[in-house]
């Protein structure tokens, strides 16, 4: 489990991270959101061991980073501009991984680069974006860390090698209990793999929550009520976060248990009642519109 | 099968790909470095061969060139210096540059080792990579050398030594250039960093030894050039000596030229050596106190970026007001101290300006970091007024006589120039060989010595040009190991009792005139190919038919017995002997004969070429007189109160009865006495002498009249 407590770091006089505290248990995939200089960056830097904090406390599986090589070797950083060394082939980045990572599999990173298409005897600096990016993400899940931060990695990749990662992410998971912790400025793009999310806003954490607790806790439903009367007393009591209407079509978000939220509805008799799946957004937007943010103006652009 | 079953040869295969990688740098010096110790070796060692196959060096002489040709390329004397630094700053830049990208460090810092091993590791890197290739290459040129038959037992020395200094110059450099990039944030800055710190004492010591020019009176240039903490300045320092002392006769096949190099060297490494080690001290301090994020800044640490800022704008104002000495060199006066100060002041704040644009990157920022600037101009100013008044008794140091183990008189006026087949220009006279010991009298002579320099000095700076005394440069050898120089000008009569003390004594002579010290000449001298000319009164006569030992001993006698101060305190010399050896080594030599040096003169009247130095009437023809100040009588009047711009009168003679009073007023001034006392001449009027006889024309001899025996003729038709 990666433990921070009341993390801090500043760059001159610009606070990074402000009195951050985070835990990503061990095999759920931890997401970090938030817009460009939110922190995103600076905390995965910190839990890979490259920068040290101003405060606050680090620890993976119960041991500090920083300049601590034992707990290095079971993370893995993938920056968000990946560097490899002048010149180099997948096939040198392999064999060069393989003296600094003992779990590396150097099979098996030649076998991932044929199935993904890219040629490990090919210059890396000759690769588009997108395929250095597939290259870093193998080496990732080669080196067999135990932590794989992924900053902005799945930017870029296409929608193919997109599932084809997340694919491997799950496998990893399966298979050794590989935690991936992956910082995205879009909400969407970390919908559909993260199991935990958690929110920055210029370096302060606003919300972190199980997406699927989430969703349990709000629903989103779709309802024509006869007469306002009807309305009244279907939402008497409940939690409303939103509530939209067009015509005599409500669109409303409410925190609550979807039992306790049909429960109410029926005493509202409404002519037409529908549950609907929310989306991370919509949970997001209700969430952080709640505590007086905008989520609109600084994740979904 | 993960990696942590990889055997140890896989391990190094891998570490091979890494070096390979990173360190790509070494592929372009490694030609540099073969090419410049194989090809090296091999085309010195056949131009030599060819040589001394065109002209017919003996074997002895072709093994001892073979020698010098093969240590030049990988002995002490070697220029492949400039690649070791080359290699060493191109190793640490590669090495460490990753400090100054994001990327590269979240690509190195995020793997698992710790800050130590990572140095650790591109110090063993970059250490390995050099030796091996600069001892692999060493060792190939070294095997060439031998199949050629340019291999001995001193010249491996030799490069034992040069190996070990190439790693010592290596290892400052690299440490150098490492603390250079772990102080900023970008490679531009790591490399003036580099630069800077390369050369920057030289500077500040070459700033202020030109500032003791300037203001010291006493200040000589004799006195040692000294740099610490530069090891650019250790390799460049001694590399004159060391190319000197390989071209001594001993040179590659005896002990003593092993013995030489290292006494000579020690200093120099040693101070390397420490730059290194507090070079990687630092290095190990701020690569703790470093941090990720300060990649792309200027300079990284706040209390060096201050540092950087006031030495630059002290070098500046130093540098800034050595040019204005510059310009107004030839008109300088007290006056014009001041003007220099202010420009210093001026110079100083202006860099300051500069600098933090510069180090800021934005024009904005001009006036930003105010409290170093005024450090700096504190510093500045606290130099020029330590130097303008002398508070350090700069030239007023006159060591105690108990504390001063010998003394020396420097004698750069050398009688003997020796040159070499490849234009080597040798001296014999070295200031080791003068070990006067009546340190009481000559502390006193110093004394007074410095007094008068600073009046005289002071008297220049105020336009007042007059001799005070004798000019001389003199050595302290103090007992604590100092090497004291300093430029004196011993008043005339004042101390001459002390003055003749020291220069009758033979200790003094010893080291004064180099034929005493003539043996190499003595060596060198091939009596079919050598020449003696008598030169005097404008006549000369030669002869290849004489013994230079001969000459020499009895010349050496005279030295020693008839040279005394107060002879030659008031006579100047008669004649010079010219002595020409035209053996495989070129030898001249210029030796003034006076009127007592009676031995030489009974030996150049034994192989008949005097010539009497005493002129009669009928022997000149004309004698032409100058007077460089018609309407004046310099004796009698200050020359502050002559005008220096009055167009010299001429006057010509040919009556006898002229020429007869004017022969016995005169003396000839062509020649140098140290010791003469010039105010014992007018030097308002010159003296040309045109002979009868077989002479030509236009030849003529210059003389100089006494003081008080001006003709009245002559002051009547010059005047």
């Amino acid at each position: 489990m990666i433990e921070l407590l009341n993390l801090e770091k500043s760059f001159d006089d610009i606070k990074a991270v402000n009195r951050v505290s985070l835990n990503i248990l061990d095999g759920e995939v931890f997401g970090l959101v938030g817009t460009n200089g939110a922190g995103k960056s600076t905390i995965l830097r910190i839990i890979s061991g490259v920068i040290k904090p101003d405060a606050g406390i680090v620890l993976v599986d119960k041991r500090p980073v920083y300049d601590n090589p034992d707990v290095k070797r079971d993370i893995f950083y993938i920056s968000d501009d990946q560097y490899f060394l002048p010149n180099a082939t997948p096939e040198e980045m392999a064999t060069f991984y393989e003296n600094i990572y003992p779990g590396f599999d150097k099979l098996r990173f030649h076998k991932l680069c044929t199935g993904f298409g890219l040629d490990a005897k090919r210059r890396i600096n000759t690769f588009s974006k997108g395929m250095k990016k597939q290259v870093s993400i193998l080496l990732g899940i080669c080196s067999g860390t135990k932590y794989l931060l992924c900053d902005e990695t799945f930017d870029g990749l296409d929608p193919v090698v997109r599932q084809g990662v997340k694919s491997l992410f799950a496998g990893e998971m399966t298979d050794r209990g590989m935690t991936p912790v992956i910082a995205s400025h879009n909400l969407r793009e970390l919908e559909d793999i993260c199991d935990h999310i958690g929110l920055l806003h210029q370096g302060g954490v606003i919300l972190s929550e199980d997406i699927e607790d989430m969703k349990i806790k709000m629903q989103k439903v779709q309802c024509v009520f006869a007469s306002e009367e009807d309305e009244k007393k279907a939402l008497e009591g409940l939690n409303v976060l939103l509530h939209e209407t067009r015509g005599r079509l409500h669109t409303i978000t409410i925190r609550g248990e979807r039992e306790e939220v049909e429960a109410a509805f029926s005493r509202g008799n409404p002519i037409f009642f529908e549950v609907l799946a929310l989306s991370l957004e919509e949970i997001f937007i209700s969430e952080t519109e709640v505590v007086g943010y905008d989520i609109r103006k600084f994740v979904l652009g | 099968m993960t990696s942590a079953n990889l055997s140890l040869g896989e391990k190094i295969k891998n570490h091979r790909t890494y070096i390979n990688r990173t360190l790509w740098s070494s592929y372009i010096a490694f030609p540099f470095l073969a090419a410049y110790f194989i090809l090296g070796v091999i085309m010195m060692v056949s131009r030599t061969i060819n040589y001394a196959a065109r002209y017919n060096q003996s074997e002895a002489v072709l093994y001892q060139e073979k020698l010098r040709a093969v240590s030049r390329i990988l002995g002490v004397e070697q220029i492949g210096f400039v690649l070791i630094i080359g290699i060493a700053v191109m190793l640490a830049l590669q090495g460490f540059s990753y400090v100054f990208t994001t990327s590269k460090l979240d690509f190195y810092l995020s793997q698992p080792t710790t800050k130590a091993q990572r140095i650790a590791g591109n110090y063993f890197n970059a250490i390995s990579t050099f030796l091996i290739m600069y001892v692999g290459c060493e060792i190939i040129a070294l095997i060439i050398a031998a199949c050629m038959g340019a291999v001995g037992k001193y010249l491996l020395l030799s490069v034992l030594i040069e190996t070990v200094r190439a790693f010592n110059l290596f290892f400052a450099f690299y440490n150098i250039t490492v603390l250079a990039v772990m102080l900023s944030g970008t490679l531009p800055i790591a490399i003036l960093l580099t630069g800077c710190f390369s050369f920057i004492s030289i500077l500040f010591a070459g700033e202020l030894t030109l500032f003791k020019g300037i203001f010291f009176a006493t200040y000589t240039s004799m006195q040692p050039f000294k740099v610490i903490f530069s090891p650019m300045y250790d390799r460049f320092g001694p590399y004159l000596y060391l190319m000197e002392e390989e071209r001594a006769s001993y040179a590659l096949t005896t002990s003593q030229y092993i013995n030489n190099v290292l006494v000579k060297l020690l200093p120099y490494e040693a101070d390397m050596l420490v730059t290194g080690i507090i070079a990687f001290v630092f290095v190990i301090i701020f690569v703790r106190l470093r941090q990720a994020e300060w990649a792309g800044k200027g300079i990284v640490i706040r209390p060096f970026r201050w540092l950087v800022k006031i030495v630059v704008c002290v070098a500046a104002g130093l540098g800034v007001g050595y040019i204005v000495y510059l310009v107004y060199e030839s008109v300088w006066s007290a006056k014009l101290f001041t003007q220099m100060c202010i420009i210093m002041v001026l110079a100083t704040i202006i860099t300051g300006c500069i600098a933090e644009v510069l180090l800021e990157g934005n024009i904005r920022k001009v006036f930003k970091g105010k409290a170093q600037t005024i450090m700096a101009l504190a510093i500045v100013l606290l130099i020029f007024t330590i130097y303008r008044g002398d508070l350090l008794g700069y030239d007023s140091y006159v060591p105690a006589a108990d504390k001063v183990e010998s003394c020396a008189v420097i004698n750069n006026a050398r009688s003997f120039n020796l040159y070499n087949n490849v234009s080597y220009n040798g001296r014999i006279l070295d200031e080791e060989l003068m070990r006067v010991t009546n340190t009481e009298d000559f502390v006193k002579i110093a004394a007074a010595g410095m007094e008068t320099r600073r009046l005289q000095k002071k008297n220049y700076d105020d336009n007042v040009f007059e001799s005070l005394g004798y000019d001389l440069e003199i050595l302290y050898r103090l007992k604590s190991g100092r090497k004291i120089y300093r430029y004196i000008t011993v008043p005339y009569e004042v101390v001459d009792e002390e003055l003749a003390r020291i220069i009758d004594s033979e200790e003094f002579k010893r080291g004064y005139f180099d034929v005493l010290s003539d043996d190499i000449v003595r060596e060198l001298d091939n009596p079919t190919l050598h020449n003696l000319t008598y030169e005097s009164s404008g006549d000369s006569e030669s002869t290849k038919n004489f013994s230079y030992n001969e000459f020499s001993d009895a010349y050496r006698k005279d030295i020693l017995e008839n040279y005394s101060f107060e002879y030659m305190s008031k006579h100047m010399p008669v004649g010079s002997v010219v002595y020409e050896g035209n053996s495989e080594n070129y030898v001249y030599g210029n030796l003034d004969v006076f009127d007592n040096y009676s031995n030489t003169i009974a030996y150049l009247k034994k192989i008949g070429i005097y010539k009497e130095s005493t002129l009669d009437v009928s022997s000149v023809r004309e004698i032409k007189v100058d007077n460089y100040y018609p309407g004046y009588d310099t004796e009698t009047m200050p020359y502050s109160d002559v005008d220096i711009n009055v167009e010299t009168s001429h006057a010509s003679y040919t009556d006898p009865e002229q020429i007869k009073e004017l022969l016995s007023v005169i003396i000839e001034s062509g020649y140098y006495n140290p010791w003469f006392d010039y105010d014992l001449l007018n030097d308002q009027y010159s003296v040309q002498v045109y002979r009868t006889g077989e002479f030509s024309q236009y030849s003529s001899t210059y003389y100089s009249i006494l003081k008080g025996k001006v003709p009245g003729f002559v002051k009547e038709d010059t005047n």
